[in-house]
């Protein structure tokens, strides 16, 4: 069977609804695995930060959490991009049940990098350009959640929410970008760079542990709720056809 | 060519109903400069903070004066029915909303620079950097009127639909009010001001790629 | 007595005239419920057509289709010009007037007029005289608010007359018209079928067309 074969096969919402059943079980032991290593390894394990002490535990939280909103919300560009090309249900499903799990991770980050700019700026906020580009993206994760419950029975609230989503996508870059173009407070980048991670190993290594794990739990709850909105659909087109 | 005549025609009806009709281009200006007065009275002894809020109060107040006139581009011809006729027209419906925000901008842009320099003279701003503010304010009153219309072109048709474009418009208008303060707080500079040249640059990507969100959104509100 | 001019035969119009709309397999659905499957129609040059059926059966969807203002799930559609010629947006050679009076409610029918007569490149006097054919040189300043239901339907019609376009789309053109109004819309239906076009109604009242074909809409399928 060919790629788009497979593609359009698990296109089908019964087809990935009975696919996500037995992969979300899967989904959800593997996190539970990952955080169960890397929670213990970057809490205690790993070696306290020689400036910061403890306190720079908090970036094995934080990170992974700003790494995952905009992981997210490119899940988010994908499927708007599906909603309005091929106007495939599948698809608004998705981006309705991706759209919170972004907005939460991004307000973890914001949450854990206040928590975190306390001790180590003496702020708990500062309108730098990464804080603010990370701002306005949660503020669009909302707008995109505004638009599904008030365009809910219009039917047209997946293709406008994937309209807002693909205005929004500006950002992304600007977000990542941020630390280079202006001078932030916020430090640069020390992972997702040109030449290579510049992070010592033994803080790189339980770092990625956590990501892994945040990504495992990202695609278990994000299975989850595409099933249950499935589900929703299904159950309300049945009630619309009595 | 036909075109041309068409978005002409667009833009003068928008920017007289904008300016002549429902409350007109008076109700924004005064709205902008009554929030300046409502700071100034908030500042009461401290009034000699004025000058350094002032382009913070002023692009915030721009943005407020810009999003209650929002409802003027899409609302009341979506109602009336004329945009699905605007549809029937040789006007491509991207180029038909660049030209309402277009006439938009005319009839309350020019205005709310206006006002907004009068504000910013209440406030305390110097005088000689007064005409770059008007200049400024004008840019963002373009640039805050296209990215609005998006938000209005999705929320279009709904009813109590205000809470929902403002919330919309809030990460749209960030960006804008942003570089404009910057740019605002050092006026003196002019064109050289930091965030000046992000000021235009956003306008002018805003002024082009705006009418097709907005114009995929309008599409969608008329299904 | 004299009798009155005959009307050219619908026949002498349509001698060299390929215009056609042809509809096939068109299934159309709103809100997410199925209203029309599987119509399929042709019209040609002085044709007419009858859409009846109950309130919310789809008879307006059905226009509007036709328009081009929404997608139909399914089928195609199709207008062919006098010429034969295949267009693509076809909504620019069809008049739509539905109940709505295509005007903001500040706007007077003069100025309304004159502004779709300025976009769609219609002679100067073209606004004055649809006020004149229509009887509504005595309200042509009153803003649209302040309209009776009679004189906004006459507003919708008076568009009509702006420019000449092959296919009227109507969606209930008799509602709030008194006799005369509705004597006036009967002429001016009778005249666009002389002289070629093709008329299409959608009402739940009969509209007296002569010779027209009927299309029955009701709940759930199509006869």
């Amino acid at each position: 069977m060919n790629d788009t074969a497979i593609l359009h096969r698990y296109a089908n919402p019964k087809a990935f609804s009975d696919l996500a059943a037995s992969i979300t079980p899967i989904a959800g032991i593997i996190a539970l695995a990952l955080f169960a290593i890397g929670l213990p390894w970057s809490l205690i394990i790993a070696p306290a930060d020689y400036q910061q002490g403890d306190s720079a535990r908090i970036m094995f939280v934080h990170v992974p959490a700003a790494w995952m909103s905009m992981f997210v919300y490119s899940c988010l560009a994908g499927c708007a991009i599906a909603t309005l090309v091929w106007r495939h249900l599948l698809a608004e499903a998705a981006l309705r049940a991706a759209a919170p799990l972004g907005a939460a991770f991004t307000a973890v980050a914001l949450i854990t990098g206040s928590l975190w700019g306390k001790p180590m700026w003496g702020a708990f906020w500062v309108w730098d350009a990464r804080l603010t580009s990370v701002l306005v993206l949660f503020f669009i994760y909302l707008g995109i959640m505004a638009i599904f419950s008030a365009l809910e029975e219009s039917g047209k609230a997946g293709r406008a929410a994937a309209i807002l989503t693909l205005v929004g996508a500006v950002n992304i870059p600007i977000v990542k970008f941020s630390v280079d173009w202006w001078s932030t407070l916020h430090q640069g980048s020390s992972v997702f760079r040109a030449d290579g991670p510049k992070m010592a190993p033994e803080f790189l290594y339980p770092l990625l542990i956590m990501a892994l794990a945040y990504m495992a739990v990202f695609f278990w709850m994000w299975l989850i709720r595409i099933r249950t909105e499935i589900l929703v659909r299904r159950a309300a087109s049945l009630e619309a056809a009595r | 060519m036909n075109q041309t005549h068409a978005f002409m025609a667009v833009v003068e009806r928008e920017a007289r109903l904008a300016w002549a009709g429902g409350g007109g281009a008076a109700l924004p200006a005064g709205f902008f400069i009554g929030i300046a007065t409502l700071v100034a009275f908030g500042l009461g002894a401290a009034l000699d903070l004025a000058p350094k809020v002032a382009p913070a109060i002023l692009w915030a107040g721009l943005s407020l004066s810009v999003l209650l006139s929002l409802d003027r581009l899409f609302e009341a011809d979506l109602e009336s029915g004329a945009i699905e006729i605007f549809h029937l027209s040789p006007l491509p419906m991207d180029l038909m909303i660049t030209a309402k925000i277009t006439g938009l901008s005319l009839g309350i842009g020019l205005p709310l620079a206006m006002a907004g320099a009068a504000a910013g003279l209440l406030l305390g701003t110097p005088a000689e950097t007064l005409s770059w503010i008007a200049i400024e304010l004008l840019l963002g009153a373009i640039a805050l009127t296209s990215l609005g219309a998006i938000a209005a072109a999705l929320a279009a048709g709904l009813r109590r639909s205000g809470l929902l474009v403002a919330l919309l418009t809030l990460p749209l208008f960030a960006p804008v009010t942003i570089f404009g303060a910057a740019a605002s707080g050092a006026a003196h500079l002019g064109f050289a001001a930091p965030g000046a040249s992000l000021l235009l640059a956003i306008t002018i990507l805003a002024a082009i790629f705006a009418p097709k969100a907005a114009g995929a959104a309008l599409r969608l509100a008329l299904e | 007595m004299n009798d009155p001019a005959p009307i050219p035969a619908a026949k002498d119009a349509r001698t060299n005239n390929a215009l056609r709309l042809e509809a096939r397999s068109l299934s159309c659905a709103r809100g997410g419920r199925a209203l029309i499957t599987g119509l399929s129609f042709t019209a040609k040059a002085g044709d007419a057509i009858e859409i009846r059926g109950p309130n919310g059966v789809g008879k307006t969807t059905l226009l509007r289709a036709l328009a081009g203002l929404v997608r139909p799930a399914a089928g195609a559609i199709d207008l062919r010009l006098k010429d034969g010629a295949l267009v693509e947006a076809r909504g620019q050679h069809m008049h739509f007037a539905g109940p709505e009076p295509g005007a903001r409610p500040e706007e007077t029918i003069r100025q309304s007029l004159r502004h779709w007569a300025a976009m769609w490149g219609a002679p100067e006097n073209a606004a004055e005289d649809a006020i004149k054919r229509l009887g509504l040189a005595r309200p042509a300043d009153r803003a649209v608010r302040r309209l009776s239901s009679g004189e906004r339907r006459r507003l919708g019609l008076a568009r009509l007359l702006l420019q000449d376009r092959p296919v009227w789309l109507l969606d209930e053109p008799n509602s709030g018209l008194d006799a005369a109004g509705r004597a006036l819309c009967h002429a001016l239906i009778t005249e666009r079928r002389a002289t070629g076009g093709i008329v299409i109604v959608a009402t739940h009242d009969p509209a007296n067309l002569e010779a027209a074909s009927m299309i029955r809409l009701a709940p759930g399928a199509v006869a």
